[in-house]
């Protein structure tokens, strides 16, 4: 998994109990947080080839 | 075994172990026949002791009857009263063991009804918190599997969206502006002597360069006045050049008009007020000439025809010397004279 399963669990329990403004915050930081690791695996990739 | 000990001994399905009820059966059953027991005893001992007591008090009594008369008759009796006594004691004792026992049965039976209600609530309990429990797992269960669909999605949506190349694109920029970033500072003078001395400099500039506006402003006050006199200079030479050459009145008449004007005005409209003078004057000569004309016709005809009585009334009203519009009406006919003449 490469986002952390706390935050998504947070997440997806704000969705159950609809409370989707804090939903939103948590969607934009995790979001942010994949960008960051889908970069990070791009770079690697790139220094160690 | 107390309540907690029988919780545990409940399965997962909620349900006491036989061999647990069994054996908690036994152990009332040893308890109440322990407890009968120890009453029996007890009865026994105190039967025993009442039926000493009655012996003793009928002994003394029959001794003071007298014993010496039937001793042997008294000792049957006292020993069926004994016995009798024993017995009577005996069941006694028995009845109030058997009552005991019975108490302590109701009592055991009333804590076992206690112990199977708590153990059915304690079931109840157990029942509940295991549906609950069972809930949540299945609940944590689909909450793992979204999460982990999420997961998959976000990473899938993110690769498609931001391809490699890009990637690599905007992490070179970054490292070129870091490069700059980095000799940028390396060039900027950190030095606090240094700024101070540019600090210093840049006052110094700052005052010089508002000392030469200062100056400047004035220069340029100056300047605009010596242009205005200049101006008015030129103004005053060409109104006295164009003036030079023309009479005295129409001199008069156009130093008064352009007095304080500018060259530019000066070009522009002299020449028209000149000529506007001019057509004055031409037509005062005009009226100065019939007037002439009239005064010569009458002295023609003063001199023809002579008036005894009225010479002096007729040469008065006639003498152009001693009128004031004569006078005027003269005097332009002599400019006029000069100025045809030029």
């Amino acid at each position: 998994m490469t986002n952390d399963k706390n935050e998504l669990k947070a997440l997806v329990e704000d969705i159950v109990n609809e409370n989707y403004i804090d939903a939103k915050v948590k969607l934009e930081s995790v979001v942010e947080s994949t960008i960051v690791a889908h970069f990070k695996s791009i770079l690697e990739n790139k220094e160690t080839k | 075994m107390d309540i907690k000990d029988l919780i545990k001994a409940i399965d997962s399905d909620g349900i006491l172990d036989k061999t647990v009820v069994a054996e908690l059966v036994t152990k009332a059953e040893q308890s109440i026949c322990d407890k009968v027991a120890a009453a029996k005893e007890e009865g026994k001992a105190e039967g025993k002791k009442e039926a000493a007591n009655e012996a003793d008090a009928k002994i003394q009594e029959a001794e003071k009857c007298g014993y010496k008369k039937g001793v042997e008759v008294t000792l049957t009796e006292t020993e069926s009263i004994v016995k009798e006594a024993e017995k009577s004691g005996f069941d006694a004792g028995v009845k109030v063991a058997l009552e005991e026992a019975e108490a302590l049965a109701n009592k055991y039976d009333e804590e076992i009804k206690e112990a199977i209600k708590e153990l059915a609530e304690a079931y109840d309990a157990h029942v509940e918190h295991s549906t609950a429990c069972k809930i949540k797992e299945t609940e944590d269960a689909m909450t793992e599997k979204v999460v982990e669909s999420l997961d998959n999605y976000l990473n899938t949506y993110i690769k498609e969206v931001i391809p490699e190349s890009v990637v690599i694109d905007y992490d070179r920029i970054q490292k070129l502006e870091k490069t700059f970033s980095v000799l940028k500072e390396s060039l900027m003078i950190t030095d606090p002597m240094v700024e101070a001395k540019v600090q210093e400099l840049n006052e110094t500039v700052n005052k010089e360069l508002a000392k030469t506006q200062a100056a400047l402003k004035t220069e340029v006050q100056n300047r605009i006045i010596v242009e205005n006199k200049m101006n008015e200079q030129e103004a005053r030479i060409l109104l006295t050049e164009k003036l030079s050459d023309l009479p005295a009145y129409e001199k008069k008449q156009l130093k008064a008009k352009f007095s304080g004007s500018s060259v530019k005005e000066i070009n522009e409209s002299f020449d028209d007020v000149l000529a506007k003078i001019k057509e004055t004057l031409i037509a005062e000569d005009q009226k100065t000439k019939v007037t002439e004309t009239i005064v010569t016709e009458a002295e023609m005809k003063k001199e023809t025809t002579p008036v005894a009585k009225t010479p002096e009334v007729v040469t008065e009203s006639v003498k152009p010397t001693k009128s004031p519009t004569m006078a005027k009406y003269a005097e332009l006919a002599g400019r006029h004279s000069n100025f045809t003449a030029k």
